[in-house]
């Protein structure tokens, strides 16, 4: 009996030791390449591609992969273990962090030549530069967002058969003909007459009675008003590329350069107030007030199911709400398209050189949402890995395939022969290669500026009023914007 | 069996000696260091080591000129003071009536008891749909039969918050507090309440003479447990206001601190850290001694 204790009591404390010094011994990895990836979406087909990767180069791939919310929190105590990933992702927001913590391989450390050149060929505007130093990734991919719509929908609207004249028109159109044509379209689906409009100053016209799509109408727009970030990350957008150029502008910049986005920031409000007056809910149209920010109506998914059903026009979204949509309802998946978003700015507000209004108005803003990073402390076998299997998954006939097709992504380096599934993916690549682009500064921004700063004014002070908003109100919300944004730098 | 634990007491005690002196003392210890420094989660600012980066009281001089911290302060002790009140009520209140009930008596516990098995955040996404669609929409809006302003978008009002998320943390922990209740109800002699009978007492009178200074110890607990609970609550509010409309509180702020800034400044939200846990130190101590000096031994 006694004995039988004493070798519990032994095993107990073996036991609480080996607890405390698990991680402490040296670990045996059965892998080559230790991809850490932060998009779900293509996880599933990311691990298919690396059971390729095997078959072809006996090379095991362990990929493992976290969504975006709790993505940092996990990559920072992966990065911190003995299992460390070789390959990890980042967005552009959050680079600093690796990069000062010392894990972001930059060009000059890539010992690949192919691999290097492929680094060397990213666009300026894409590549992952710091301080205008640098070049440490390769993009995943590109998305954009702007003002989406099902092509069906317009036509008939319209009673038009072919859209391109129309969508010419538009993108040449400048924001007072942007707003009569929204007054025209609601006005049209409250009463179902003709209305007019013109476009770059050639009339349109709706038609005089309804069809079966444009009898659902409830609206013009579907808001999801419950979302801080899709107005406060992407709406925002618009008034800080009016100020600063790209994401390095931002960074570079005195943050006295913030008190020139004053005039834009009011305007975009401004715009905003127009915008909401003529929203689309699921069961008629949906007025400003407590309705406006409740998630069990306005949330993300609502306001997309909203546009899919056809009850609204458009929709200020991304090309990711396709896989959304087409969950929905396939057949308007396949028939939308991207617009530019029309600004209230004018060439006054704008302090960027060589931007205008009108090119402002014709573009959509073109991000990247990742990129793959090599891990600087890896050892020098893990690196050459890590290496050759981010060049296979760019460059061979495999990879390419699996990026366009199975990914779903708008590769970095698209041309015209690229075409994907997604439309509204098409439709980016079109506008890159008209050079219709904004850049996306507001990964630059303060990394709450969006979520608690504008995007949290719009919704907890604007959108719950019914009321037109006050020219005052909104210069002190502009205001209370541009303090924070200067007191977010002043941390870097 | 005495000698028995006399001798392996000290032995037995060490698995769990050292899992707290692993999982909480040195994190504790290494935490407080690290609030004196420049951290910023995956390194420390301008140096390899953290004690080249000590930055003295800089990250807590912020803290204290943070309004957001001082608001998410205020806003917690006014949530904790509604909380304990409601909590206490409802769940002694539950107490006496499961205790007086004949038949049926376990099917009432385990219903009661039942909300306090689900998890935090999961309910708070339920209790969110419950507050914006169900009392604003459904049940109390401007359109449905009856009429109730205060509960209807109680998430978008700081002051109706506070009562929004003292609902859904009572329907959920009162239960259990309900068994602690209980079990210092039946702790009580029933002599007691019969001697005071006899001398014509009220049902008020044998509550307030008898009942609650028998249950001191109950209420030391369940003050304790509920003090402290509130004070610390995070899921609910992440899940039904997300610290939206002024609503955010002390441990949502730790949290969103370490978001808001990039690189993540983890330095500051680990000095806040140590705010609260002084702060909750002190408020659990004077109430522990408090109501302890008003037990009375049964």
């Amino acid at each position: 009996m006694k004995r039988s204790i004493k070798a519990l009591g032994v095993c107990l404390l073996a036991g609480a030791a080996a607890v405390t010094v698990t991680g402490c011994g040296k670990v045996n990895k059965d892998y080559d390449v230790y991809f850490f990836n932060q998009k779900s979406e293509i996880a599933d087909s990311l691990n298919d591609l690396a059971d390729e990767y095997e078959a072809q180069t006996g090379k095991k791939v362990k990929v493992f992969t976290v969504g975006t919310t709790e993505g940092s929190e996990t990559m920072r105590s992966e990065l911190k273990s003995k299992e460390y990933p070789t390959l990890f992702s980042s967005n552009a927001i959050s680079f600093e962090e690796w990069k000062s913590a010392g894990y972001a391989a930059g060009v000059e450390e890539i010992s690949n030549p192919e691999l290097k050149t492929l680094y060397e060929s990213v666009p300026d505007a894409l590549k992952l530069q710091f301080e205008s130093e640098g070049n440490y990734g390769i993009p995943y991919n590109i998305e954009g967002y702007g003002l989406i719509a099902d092509r069906q929908m317009l036509e008939d609207i319209l009673g038009v058969t072919d859209l391109n004249a129309f969508t010419a028109d538009y993108k040449e159109a400048d924001y007072e003909e942007f707003q009569q044509m929204i007054v025209a379209l609601n006005d049209y689906i409250n009463d179902g007459k003709s209305e007019s409009f013109t476009l770059n100053g050639n009339s349109y016209e709706t038609q005089s009675d309804k069809t079966d799509l444009t009898e659902n109408l409830n609206g013009v727009f579907s808001i999801a008003g419950a979302e801080k970030w899709t107005y406060g990350n992407h709406f925002g957008n618009y008034p800080i590329s009016t100020v600063y150029q790209n994401i390095y502008d931002v960074r570079e910049s005195d943050p006295d350069k913030a008190d020139f986005m004053k005039s834009s920031i009011v305007k975009s409000l401004q715009e905003l107030d127009f915008l909401s007056n003529y929203a689309a809910g699921p069961d008629g149209a949906t007025k400003r007030g407590s309705q406006f920010i409740n998630s069990t109506v306005t949330g993300y998914d609502q306001a997309v199911q909203t546009f899919a059903e056809g009850k609204a026009v458009f929709i200020k979204n991304g090309n990711w709400i396709y896989s959304n949509v087409a969950d929905i309802a396939p057949e308007v998946a396949d028939r939308l398209i991207m617009l530019p978003m029309k600004l209230n700015f004018s060439d006054d507000d704008i302090h960027v050189d060589g931007l205008t209004v009108d090119q402002m108005n014709r573009s959509v803003p073109e991000f990247v949402s990742q990129y793959y990073i090599i891990n600087k402390k890896a050892t020098e076998q893990e690196k050459k890995d890590a290496e050759d299997f981010l060049l296979w998954l760019n460059t061979s006939e495999t990879g390419q395939d699996y990026i366009v097709n199975k990914f779903a992504f708008v590769p970095f380096n698209a041309d015209e022969d690229t075409t994907l599934e997604n439309p509204l993916s098409n439709d980016l690549i079109t506008y890159k290669r008209d050079n219709d682009l904004l850049a996306n500064p507001f990964d630059a921004a303060p990394s709450s500026w969006g979520l608690e700063s504008y995007g949290k004014y719009i919704m907890e002070d604007l959108f719950t009023d019914p009321d037109p908003w006050s020219e005052d109100e909104l210069n002190d919300i502009a205001d209370e914007c541009i303090s924070y944004w200067k007191s977010g730098m002043d941390e870097w | 069996m005495e000698k028995y634990y006399k001798k392996w007491f000290k032995i037995l005690n060490i698995p769990a000696i050292i899992l707290f002196v692993v999982v909480i003392l040195v994190p504790f210890i290494m935490g407080v260091a690290y609030s004196f420094t420049a951290w910023r989660g995956s390194y420390f600012k301008g140096s390899e080591h953290w004690y080249g980066a000590l930055v003295g009281f800089k990250n807590y001089i912020k803290v204290f000129h943070s309004q957001k911290f001082i608001t998410s302060f205020i806003y917690t002790i006014k949530f904790t003071v509604v909380a304990v009140v409601i909590k206490n009520i409802v769940s002694l209140g539950m107490a006496l009536m499961v205790r007086k009930v004949g038949k049926g008596k376990g099917f009432f516990r385990t219903v009661f008891f039942f909300p306090n098995l689900l998890g935090g955040l999961a309910m708070g996404f339920i209790w969110s749909f419950i507050f914006q669609n169900v009392y604003s929409l459904m049940l109390f809006g401007e359109e449905s039969p009856i009429h109730i302003p205060f509960l209807c978008d109680m998430l978008q009002d700081p002051n109706k918050a506070v009562f929004a998320m003292a609902i859904m943390a009572t329907w959920q922990t009162a239960g259990y507090l309900m068994l602690i209740y209980l079990n210092g109800l039946n702790n009580i002699p029933e002599d007691l309440y019969e001697a005071a009978s006899i001398d014509g007492a009220t049902a008020w009178q044998k509550f307030r003479h008898i009942t609650v200074p028998m249950l001191m110890p109950a209420f030391t607990i369940v003050f304790f447990l509920t003090l402290s609970s509130s004070f610390k609550m995070l899921d609910e509010n992440l899940a039904l206001t997300g610290g939206d409309f002024g609503t955010r509180m002390l441990s949502l702020q730790i949290l969103l601190t370490t978001r808001e800034n990039t690189p993540p400044n983890y330095g500051m939200a680990q000095a806040q850290a140590v705010i609260f846990f002084i702060l909750i130190a002190t408020v659990s101590i004077i109430q522990v001694i408090v109501t302890k000096r008003k037990e009375i031994e049964a």
